[in-house]
């Protein structure tokens, strides 16, 4: 329970925190683009959307100016209008815009005449001192509009009323506007000047006096901006009404319709929307925070979550994390360089409408869209943080990329390889590389020069000029095949010698160059051939002398330890005879054994030594050994200590031959120690190798220079004591050949032996 | 009667020490030295052991064993240089019952010889002895009922422990003990020290059976894992 608490507060300390940070950067995102793209004054936008009055709209203002111009051109509306000044508006009206270049221009012009379906190319222009119209268009102008109530209007030139759907717009007396019910809105122009009234107050349009850029309303009446002479007689009233509604036109053929006069709807419409997407903001804004604080709270178990999932992303390629995350970084370069400058690349303009889109519609396309767009931030934020979370965790994650797996099994795949195959593909690999090179020259100048390349005699000739280009590496990896294999067969010969075949005479063409080579390595290993059989031959020898001689030896001595034996049991001997009797006695036993110990040393250093491999307890064969001997031990002026272990220590060798070796190392520990001093058998095991070690105190002097494994080696030359100076040579050659590794020290008088066995992981049974 | 013995080596010296040493022990000795003299001498003669060197002219050692081998049932001793086990192998495959390398020790040659001649003429065959309560190994008996080892015939003079022992061997020839299991089934306790205890009673019963203790060939070491009792 208190484990599965545990796990769940790191989910959701890992959730919270992430969805914190996702929703919060992408509010901040929004904000960017929000003011970015409106531009204007912070403060001022969020009073106007929050007033909820579409009438603060700049969009308003600038509509209302429209309307008045239009209305004005309508008063003046001229029956004859001579054909040459229609072309004329079109040219003036650019200029008037200001448009940045040819392309925005262009498109405004577009969207304009198609959203809003004026022609104004042929209907509406500019004469010098004021826009100017068909007496044909002002008219259908007015059928268009009279019947949409959202703006209402009154147009009178010299006191007469041209056109108006509402009688009743005027003032009282003391110039108070009067207005219909649910209308707060009314500009009037006088033919000097406009005054607007607002829910019955009037606003200061004119300030100083001057137009500028940044003044709210584009109406005549400034200094710089006086009231055309055409229209000095003409009046106006536009009234708008507080909560515009939509007015559907009889006329439904034409699908502009019903946008044509409902710009004010749009605007509030507008204005509705944003104050509803700024009410989200705020609200996701503070559900983040709270879900960010969430996250804090469980930071510890975030993390362990965090770590989780580095785990299992650090068992991902390299290449599966780094795409996505270029792809996002990409994302984000492209949104930044909408930021620097929105025409850096005008091809990639229609990309820019696909984010434009996302940040000005996103108020008109509802839930889904919303839900569409915070996943795509989602998506974007947890493919960073992943690739962060990653890096944290594995300071090493691009070690396992899907290119260096490949990279690193086609060099191992290649080491396998001989090396005359590795050469070849090589040459091969370097061969392509040029060809590629060669070709996507040769494309990339056939394009380039496409305009001049017209002969066909050329062609031909470059043709042919690029086939031989080709040619030529071609040649290069015949050529490098041939020394390949020579370089194999080198190879293989040296490879066969190293094992040991040396009897195979290897052939080379004379002309591979690596020929001297090859006949060099036969002279060596004919050389070796002869060596090694030579060798082999007086080893074989040497063996078969020591064994002849041996019996030889054998035979004769036998005479006479039977003899010596006879006289032992004679009686009537004297007695100092006796005594010869028993040195020869002695002298001829130690001849055996001596006989035996050269004989069997021989065939150990030949290597013709039989050995029974089983499995043993060294430990206990210690034991057993030391238990063998102990009469002989006991008889000594020497103490045994012995440290064995109780649990069996399991190797790998011949029981009798190794019994002989501890033997012979006791006897001449116990021969060779001094009086009183103590033997050391220890033996130690770590689970791989066992090492039992025989330590004693030499009686004489050790003669460091000596090397006691050699045969007949002894601390003293005189050789006058009892052994055939073979026992450590025995112990050594059995050693070995049961697989030991066998070694002497001398310290000082301290004269160790080492054996160390390759541990056995089987137990005896 | 003295029991008639052919000695048989091309190394005259050696046979006549071989003939001194049996004839102190009262035995007959005839002597030859080559193969064919033997064959001969033992066809004339009521051979009823044989001591024969392999390596000698005219006819070698082991073709005259198995000449002989055709027409006597006799024991016969192999006695030579060579003292390799693929020798002694080989001898006692070509129907030799005993293999003694040169140089030899004479008291247990005499000790093999009196051993032999014992099983030979005074037990006669040694299947007669085959029973419930007998268990036969080599020159071994073991009666299982009175717990008495036989050795050629001889009852053996064992301690009660020692008894104890031989009886564990006996019963379960060629089987290796380890020597705490011989401990806890001897002794009847839990093992301590049971390599020292054992050892000591193993060369004790070796030197009551064994020709040569220092070389046995019922008793042995199976070196780093226990001790057995050699089938024969």
């Amino acid at each position: 329970m208190d484990t599965k608490w545990k796990k769940n507060k790191a989910v959701i300390g890992f959730i919270s925190w992430f969805l914190g940070i996702s929703i919060l950067a992408f509010n901040v995102w929004m904000l960017f683009m929000e003011f970015s793209c409106y531009g204007g004054n912070f403060k001022k936008q969020v009073e106007t959307v929050f007033q909820e009055d579409y009438q603060n709209m700049e969009e308003f203002r600038s509509s209302i100016s429209d309307y008045l111009n239009l209305f004005l051109a309508m008063s003046v509306a001229d029956k004859n209008l001579p054909d040459g000044n229609r072309n004329q508006g079109e040219a003036t009206w650019a200029e008037e815009k200001e448009m940045e270049s040819e392309w925005d221009q262009y498109v405004y012009a577009e969207e304009y005449s198609e959203d809003y379906g004026y022609d104004y190319k042929d209907s509406y222009y500019w004469q010098g001192d004021g826009w100017r119209m068909d007496a044909a268009e002002a008219e259908e102008y007015h059928k268009d509009m009279k019947n949409e109530r959202n703006i209402l209007y009154r147009i009178e030139k010299e006191g007469k009323v041209l056109f108006t759907n509402e009688e009743s717009l005027g003032f009282m007396a003391d110039s108070v506007p009067v207005l219909p019910e649910g209308y707060n809105f009314l500009l009037y122009f006088n033919g000097e000047e406009v005054k607007i009234w607002k829910d019955g107050r009037e606003i200061e349009i004119y300030g100083d006096g001057y137009y500028r850029e940044k003044s709210a309303w584009y109406v005549p009446g400034y200094y710089n901006f006086p009231v055309g002479e055409a229209i000095k007689d003409s009046e106006v009233f536009i009234a708008a009404a507080k909560v515009p509604i939509i007015y559907i036109n009889n006329d439904f053929d034409r699908y502009y319709h019903v946008y044509t006069n409902d710009r004010l709807y749009d605007m509030q419409n507008n204005i509705r929307s944003r104050k509803m997407a700024y009410e989200e903001w705020i609200f996701t804004s503070v559900f983040a925070l709270a879900l960010l604080f969430t996250g804090l709270v469980f930071r510890r178990e975030r993390k362990a979550a965090e770590f989780a999932i580095a785990e299992f992303t650090g068992k991902l390629w390299y290449e599966v994390k780094l795409l996505p995350v270029l792809a996002v970084l990409g994302f984000l370069l492209l949104l930044f360089l909408r930021f620097i400058n929105d025409l850096w690349w005008m091809e990639w303009n229609y990309v820019y409408e696909y984010i434009d889109r996302f940040i000005y519609y996103r108020y008109y396309r509802g839930p889904l869209m919303q839900v569409f767009l915070y996943s795509i931030v989602f998506m974007c934020i947890l493919i960073l943080w992943l690739f962060m979370n990653d890096r944290r965790y594995h300071k090493s994650a691009w070690k396992k990329s899907l290119t260096g797996m490949v990279i690193r099994t086609c060099q191992t795949a290649s080491i396998k390889l001989p090396i005359g195959k590795r050469m070849v593909r090589q040459n091969i690999a370097i061969c392509f590389f040029i060809w590629i090179m060669c070709i996507t020259g040769f494309l990339f100048w056939i394009v380039a020069e496409e305009g001049i390349f017209m002969d066909e005699m050329e062609l031909v000739c470059y043709v042919l000029l690029e086939g031989i280009t080709l040619c030529i590496p071609f040649l290069f990896i015949k050529n490098a095949k041939k020394m390949a294999r020579a370089m194999d067969n080198l190879v293989g010969q040296i490879q066969a010698i190293h094992d040991g075949e040396l009897e195979e005479e290897r052939e080379m063409p004379e002309d591979s160059g690596l020929w001297e080579a090859v006949e060099n390595l036969n002279d060596i290993r004919n050389g070796m051939d002869k060596a090694v059989k030579e060798q082999i031959k007086s080893e074989r020898m040497k063996v078969e002398l020591v064994a002849n001689v041996s019996h030889d030896i054998k035979t004769p001595l036998t005479s006479i330890i039977s003899y010596v034996e006879l006289l032992k049991k004679e009686e009537e001997l004297p007695e100092h005879v006796k005594e010869y009797v028993d040195i020869l006695d002695s002298k001829s036993q130690r001849l055996k054994s001596m006989i035996q110990d050269v004989f069997e040393v021989s065939k150990a250093v030949s290597g013709n030594l039989p050995v029974l491999m089983e499995d043993l307890d060294l430990a206990k064969l210690l034991r057993q050994t030391i238990a063998d001997m102990e009469e002989q031990i006991e008889k000594s002026a020497i103490t045994v200590k012995t440290e064995i272990p109780g649990n069996p220590v399991i190797i790998h060798a011949d029981g009798e031959r190794m019994y002989r070796v501890f033997q012979n190392l006791i006897q001449n520990a116990l021969k060779y120690s001094l009086e009183g001093s103590r033997v050391y058998i220890t033996l130690q095991e770590n689970g791989k190798t066992a090492v039992a070690c025989v330590k004693n105190i030499s009686k004489e002097e050790l003669n460091p220079d000596i090397d006691f494994t050699e045969r007949f080696a002894r601390g003293d030359k005189s050789r006058s004591d009892g052994g055939s100076g073979l026992g450590l040579s025995i112990a050594q050659s059995f050693t070995e050949a049961c697989g030991g590794e066998f070694r002497v020290e001398a310290m000082a008088d301290l004269f160790v032996v080492t054996i160390s066995f390759v541990q056995q992981l089987s137990a005896i049974s | 009667m003295k029991e008639c013995i052919l000695v048989v080596d091309d190394d005259r010296e050696i046979v006549k020490a071989i003939a001194l040493l049996l004839e102190k022990e009262d035995y007959l000795v005839l002597k030859a030295y080559d193969g064919m003299q033997a064959l001969e001498m033992a066809a004339e003669n009521p051979v009823q052991l044989m001591i024969i060197d392999v390596m000698m002219p005219k006819l070698d050692g082991l073709s005259a064993v198995m000449k002989i081998r055709e027409q006597k049932n006799i024991p016969i001793i192999v006695l030579s240089a060579k003292s390799e086990e693929t020798d002694k192998v080989l001898g006692l495959s070509m129907g030799a019952d005993d293999y003694v390398a040169k140089p030899y020790n004479p008291a247990e040659l005499a000790a093999r010889v009196k051993s032999h001649l014992r099983r030979y003429t005074s037990l006669g065959d040694i299947h007669a002895f085959v029973s419930a309560a007998n268990i036969v190994n080599g020159k071994l008996m073991f009666n299982g009922g009175e717990k008495v080892l036989y050795a050629d015939g001889e009852p053996v003079k064992l301690t009660a422990t020692e008894t104890k022992i031989v009886d564990l061997f006996m019963h379960n020839l060629g089987r290796i003990f380890p020597a705490e299991e011989i401990y806890r089934r001897v002794w009847n306790e839990e093992a301590y020290a049971a390599e020292n205890t054992v050892m000591v009673h193993i060369r004790r019963i070796r030197e009551k059976i064994e020709y040569n203790p220092k070389e046995p060939e019922y008793l042995k070491v199976v070196w780093g894992i226990g001790y057995k009792m050699e089938k024969k």
